[in-house]
């Protein structure tokens, strides 16, 4: 069963090429990474599939059938960053927001919502910061409300953008375990990522992205020196793992994307 | 005492009380959607709604709410335009609206400028009857409107984006949230005058977000403050003959003074006591 299927998807902003027909096939029960430089589009990629920017031509499925007829089957979490953490409201409504479908737009969330949204907090380790406004939250708790929300809002497909940048390592592993969680359930998560020394780690599938499609597949197979120079332009150096990192020996040791 | 037995200053506080309850909600939402300023783009395309009115001989209500609503649907197009830069759409605006209004007035004779000039800084004498049922009815459609849309609102503008692939319709809900905006503004502006009726939208919310952290507290709070500013400032104003909308501002302001203030000074306790319970702890 094929969770995502995107055919040609190109998107521009003021006529320059942003993505250029990009293709791929997610199969369902994954975890699969969006890998690329810095300007690949990555971001734009989820977001153009989301319809949350226009895209020139191509064509998005869920399930098999077009993305309109299947909206409430998708999660999105965004980058912390596009949110006024300043806004007058604490961890458990935000997570609330995650039920407004399951409630609907008119009706007050009852008794059993709240304790379901409390329950997602918990799940996420932040139960005892539910009455807390945001902005007094750390980053990482943020992050882990967004998290909650997600849980929240029980859909097949989760799309998150960048959910590990600036966290601590306690809410790296609670995205990471949660990852796990939806992928037993069968849910597909594609996440925009840009550590290339943890993406062997975190995905079972990569996507690997320089405004086109460099290559997509099983993660051992998509994640080599080549392609990733490909899509890298060659500003690829090699590291070695340090012992604390390594787990087990790779093929290629470990290696790391040094902008300009 | 003596002045509330005058028609007209009954009419200004009932005015005000009605102004006072709609103010903080539209207040809020326009600055957590970063659209602040919008209020005072409104009230410039206001102006040339009034101007059109005189011109054509209508009640520059009416033709006011019209040219409002149309400018707000082109507001909330502009805004999603200019995405990164969604102030331009402000400044275009602000500057078409008093183009416009001031060459309408051009076309018009003489005798448009005074009722003009009440437009522009607002009078608690020639509040009329029909303006504050007006208002009555637009506080009960903001009220109902606020109860029926809180939530996806509220959603809406923390977080658009997840709002809009939760399958929330925001652009009509944009685009009436702008609307309303725009009629509250033509209904408010002869009573406080076009040049500050944005301050009187949106700086009792501005205050009370700094005196609560709660969706609802924020608005509660601001309906008590938007009340005192207005009422003192309406008997400022009467007494002292000043403009109301200048007087309403100027109290608003130094409730805004004083809050900072005060929590400043309540910071600055707790810090002490804070302290002294932890020299406590170590001797």
């Amino acid at each position: 069963m094929q969770a995502i299927n995107v055919t040609n998807l190109t998107v521009s902003y003021d006529r320059n090429p942003v993505l250029e027909n990009v293709s791929f096939t997610i199969p369902n029960g994954s975890i699969t990474g969006i890998i690329g430089p810095n300007g690949a589009g990555k971001s734009t990629l989820i977001k153009s599939i989301l319809r949350l920017i226009p895209s020139n031509s191509g064509e998005v499925e869920v399930y098999g059938k077009p993305y309109g007829q299947q909206k409430q089957l998708i999660g999105y979490v965004p980058q912390r960053s596009e949110v006024d953490w300043d806004f007058p409201t604490n961890a458990l409504d935000v997570v609330l927001m995650g039920r407004y479908r399951h409630i609907g737009m008119f009706k007050r969330a009852g008794k059993a919502e709240v304790a379901w949204a409390k329950e997602c907090l918990k799940k996420v380790g932040m139960q005892d910061y539910a009455q807390r406004q945001i902005s007094q939250l750390s980053g990482g708790q943020q992050q882990r409300v967004f998290l909650a929300r997600a849980l929240a809002q029980d859909a097949m497909v989760y799309f998150m953008d960048e959910p590990f940048s600036g966290v601590d390592a306690a809410t790296e592993r609670a995205i990471i375990e949660l990852m796990k969680k939806w992928k037993q359930e069968g849910k597909t998560v594609i996440v925009v990522h840009h550590d290339l020394q943890t993406a062997e780690d975190y995905f079972d599938h990569i996507l690997l992205l320089n405004k086109q499609t460099i290559d997509f597949g099983e993660t051992k197979k998509v994640f080599t020196l080549e392609n990733l120079e490909k899509a890298y332009g060659g500003k690829i150096a090699f590291l070695q793992r340090t012992p604390s990192t390594a787990k087990e020996p790779t093929a290629h040791g470990s290696l790391s994307y040094q902008p300009e | 005492m003596e002045m509330f037995f005058h028609g007209f200053m009954q009419r200004a506080f009932q005015a005000s009380f009605l102004i006072s309850l709609i103010a903080p909600i539209l207040g809020l939402f326009l600055i957590l959607r970063r659209q602040s300023l919008m209020a005072d783009t409104l009230s410039h395309v206001s102006l040339a709604g009034v101007a059109l009115g005189l011109l054509i001989g209508v009640n520059p209500t009416f033709t006011n709410i019209l040219v409002v609503s149309v400018i707000a649907i082109v507001l909330e197009y502009l805004r999603v335009v200019y995405r990164t830069y969604s102030e331009i759409s402000i400044a275009i605006l602000m500057s078409a609206g008093m183009a416009l209004a001031l060459v309408l007035m051009g076309l018009n004779d003489g005798g448009a400028t005074l009722s003009m000039n009440q437009f522009l800084f607002g009078s608690i004498v020639t509040i009329s009857e029909q303006q504050v049922w007006m208002l009555l009815i637009l506080t009960i459609i903001i009220g109902l409107l606020y109860l029926i849309f809180r939530k996806p609102l509220y959603i809406l503008t923390f977080d658009e984006e997840t709002a809009f692939t939760a399958g929330l319709p925001i652009k009509t809900m944009s685009v009436l949230f702008n609307i309303l905006t725009g009629i509250t503004i033509a209904v408010t502006m002869p009573i406080v005058g076009a040049l500050l009726v944005s301050a009187i939208i949106v700086l009792p919310a501005a205050i009370s977000m700094r005196l609560s952290n709660r969706f609802n507290g924020v608005i509660l709070i601001g309906i008590v403050l938007a009340l005192i500013g207005m009422f003192s400032g309406l008997v400022v104003s009467y007494k002292i003959g000043t403009p109301p909308g200048a007087s309403i501002t100027l109290i608003l302001l130094i409730v805004f003074v004083i809050t900072i203030f005060m929590k400043k000074i309540l910071h600055y306790i707790k810090r002490e006591k804070l302290f002294k319970s932890t020299d406590m702890s170590v001797d």
